[in-house]
């Protein structure tokens, strides 16, 4: 019969702890510092192999428990087995000699051991640790001393009277005279148990070596319970977060398909109207052609038909043109710029064109406007497009006025004419991409414009009169500040690109948009109305 | 030989479908959109109207609801640069003669003109 021994780490003990080797009043205070340095040790682990090795290291280090050797096995997962984790020792007598001659040797004390240990990687492969780690014990289903530890939560001797009560495989693999266990046990749970003996030195197993087991074992166990509570949190942490990467996966997918269908809808406009705008000047091209070689002998006819054909050619070059340069400014950037500045080098550029036509500019500039973060390149061609629409509307030449004004929390441009006016009906179309109210031009000019200040998060307003003129008007919000990433996405959202960014379309664009940002664009014709 | 109406809002369409049409002794009146083609109708009382869809102010297909109000009976042929756009089961369910394609070929519209003609005839 084995016997029961009450293992609390936290009653006193009843008698006093004193080695029976050594009763020296030193001898003990050292020892009661280095079980002090184990303990604090055991404690500050964070990983379940490293507590364990520390643990065994400390039962059988001569300075602290001296124990020949110690094995641990912990509960499996549906609590029924036993699983041998770590075992540390010589398997025999010549290697325990070895191994503490060894550390003799290299006068190691307990904590440089504990330190060393890591270095000292022969206990994985030690034959003892191999043996122990493929013993696998189902509890509960014999009386033996593993299952009755278990139940009884208490550490148990067993002696050659006994030793039947011990699992096979521990009886075979230690073949020892003599052993005791100690339950890793925290607040009532069940973690695994310590089995050591004293095979080589042939040492009894005293009360105070049970006492002093018992201690490490609950301690140990508490730092297991501590490790594996934080392992939980750590699951649980990656699991949240697998969760919210997920979500924003689902997210971003969501709004790519948003977009996506928003690009496709506005892919099948372009494509109707472009089909629209090419088809025309090539039934014009075709028809003319083929009545071209009829009237060979009319030479009136065919130079009026050869006009047409080549007027309606660069109609054709000029849609595409406008596509491309539609196309082609997806690439918002943000950098300091002064509105005050586009407006007088679009002015110039447009001067030649505007003189020409009889149309006189007058320019208002606000000198309290702001240094803000705009893409200058793509605001100067939005100028341009509105001061040549502008100038379209006014065929029998007028005034075209450009002013700018800090207001409130905003910079606005206006762009007003003299000239014919917009119909009602059209007014809330112009805007729309290759809607035109002219008989020349793919209606993206105003389509560009809007898109470009909707990037910006501002607004583009007309107001018009039939024979007293139009105006433009541009909010900008104050960007004093480089935009945020977010704020940019937002506004791109709203805006519907019509490229993405990973649109092969926009290769050839992104070339020419760097090439854009040097000066201005003086464009062709793009204008909408 | 028939009055037609030719509705495209491109002047140099319009313009070679007369000339190609007018050597064919045909007469040919004009209109830049559905608006005006609707007025061409009542002021001239065509044969046959030669009509493009995407025009401004009144699209073909709004011609097309508006004329069959009050000519059910006028022979239309569509001349589109979209084809299947507006589809071809709303054309055809305003009843048109023909839906031809641009560019167009002007001996295929010149076939189609004469076996619509003929057709309304009989």
């Amino acid at each position: 019969m084995t016997e029961p021994k009450d293992q609390s780490g936290t009653e006193t003990l009843d008698r006093p702890l004193a080695s029976p080797e050594c009763g020296d009043q030193e001898y003990l205070i050292k020892r009661l510092l280095v079980l002090h340095q184990l303990s604090l040790t055991l404690q500050t682990q964070l990983n379940e192999e490293s507590l364990l090795r520390i643990m065994l290291s400390g039962i059988t280090a001569g300075e602290a428990l001296g124990f020949n050797r110690a094995l641990v096995f912990l509960l499996n997962e549906d609590k029924s087995e036993l699983v041998g984790k770590l075992g540390v020792g010589p398997i025999n007598a010549e290697e325990c000699e070895h191994v503490w001659r060894s550390i003799a040797d290299r006068g190691l004390t307990l904590s440089s051991f504990l330190e060393k240990f890591d270095q000292l990687k022969r206990y994985q492969t030690a034959e003892l640790n191999v043996q122990t780690q493929a013993i696998r014990w189902k509890v509960g289903e014999e009386e033996d001393v593993f299952t009755q530890t278990l139940r009884d939560r208490t550490c148990y001797v067993v002696n050659p009277e006994n030793v039947k009560l011990v699992p096979r495989p521990v009886a075979e693999l230690l073949d020892a005279p003599e052993m005791v266990t100690a339950p890793l046990v925290v607040t009532g749970n069940f973690l695994g148990l310590v089995v050591a003996d004293n095979k080589f030195s042939g040492r009894p197993i005293t009360e105070e070596d049970i006492q002093l087991l018992s201690i490490v074992a609950n301690q140990t166990a508490a730092a297991l319970s501590h490790i594996r509570l934080i392992q939980e949190l750590e699951r649980f942490h990656a699991f949240l977060e697998d969760r919210i990467r997920e979500a924003l996966a689902e997210k971003e997918r969501a709004q790519g398909e948003m977009i996506r269908h928003a690009k496709l809808a506005t892919v099948g406009e372009m494509a109707v109207t472009i089909a629209h705008e090419i088809r025309n000047p090539l039934t014009s091209v075709r028809g003319f052609a083929q009545r071209l070689f009829k009237k060979q002998g009319d030479p009136e006819t065919v130079q009026a038909y050869s006009e047409i054909i080549v007027q309606e050619v660069d109609r054709l070059n000029h849609v595409l043109g406008d596509v491309l340069d539609f196309a082609r400014n997806v690439d918002t950037r943000f950098a300091p710029v002064d509105i005050n500045e586009i407006v007088q080098k679009a002015v110039v550029l447009l001067s030649e064109r505007l003189g020409k036509s009889n149309i006189l500019c007058e320019t208002t500039l606000d000198p309290k406007m702001p240094i803000c973060h705009y893409d200058g390149p793509q605001l100067s061609q939005v100028l341009i497009n509105l001061m040549k629409n502008g100038a379209e509307a006014m065929k029998e030449g007028g005034v075209l006025e450009v002013r700018t004004l800090a207001e409130e929390g905003a910079c606005v441009v206006r762009v007003s004419d003299t000239g014919s006016g917009i119909p009602p009906g059209q007014l809330e179309r112009i805007f729309e991409p290759f809607y035109s109210t002219k008989t020349k031009g793919t209606g993206l000019g105003l389509a560009f414009a809007r898109r470009v200040i909707e990037e910006h998060g501002g607004r583009i307003e007309v107001e018009s009169e039939i024979d007293r003129g139009t105006t433009f008007r541009v909010t900008l919000p104050l960007r004093l500040e480089a935009p945020k990433i977010d704020a940019v996405i937002e506004s791109m959202g709203q805006a519907q690109p019509l490229v993405d960014r990973q649109d092969p379309l926009l290769a050839p664009a992104k070339r020419g948009r760097r090439r854009r940002a040097k000066g201005v664009d003086d464009g062709q014709d793009s204008g909408s109305r | 030989m028939a009055k037609i109406l030719v509705v495209d809002d491109e002047p140099n369409i319009r313009r070679l479908f007369r000339d190609e049409l007018e050597e064919e002794g045909h007469k040919i009146e004009q209109a830049g959109d559905g608006a005006e083609a609707l007025a061409e109708v009542e002021r001239t009382n065509c044969d046959l109207v030669i009509l493009d869809l995407r025009m401004p102010e009144m699209n073909g297909l709004e011609f097309l609801e508006k004329i069959r109000e009050r000519r059910p009976g006028l022979p239309v042929i569509v001349c589109t640069a979209v084809r299947g756009v507006e589809s071809d089961y709303e054309l055809w369910s305003s009843h048109v003669s023909a839906i031809l394609s641009k560019p167009v070929d002007l001996e295929l519209l010149k076939t189609e003109i004469d076996k619509v003609l003929a057709e309304a005839e009989r």
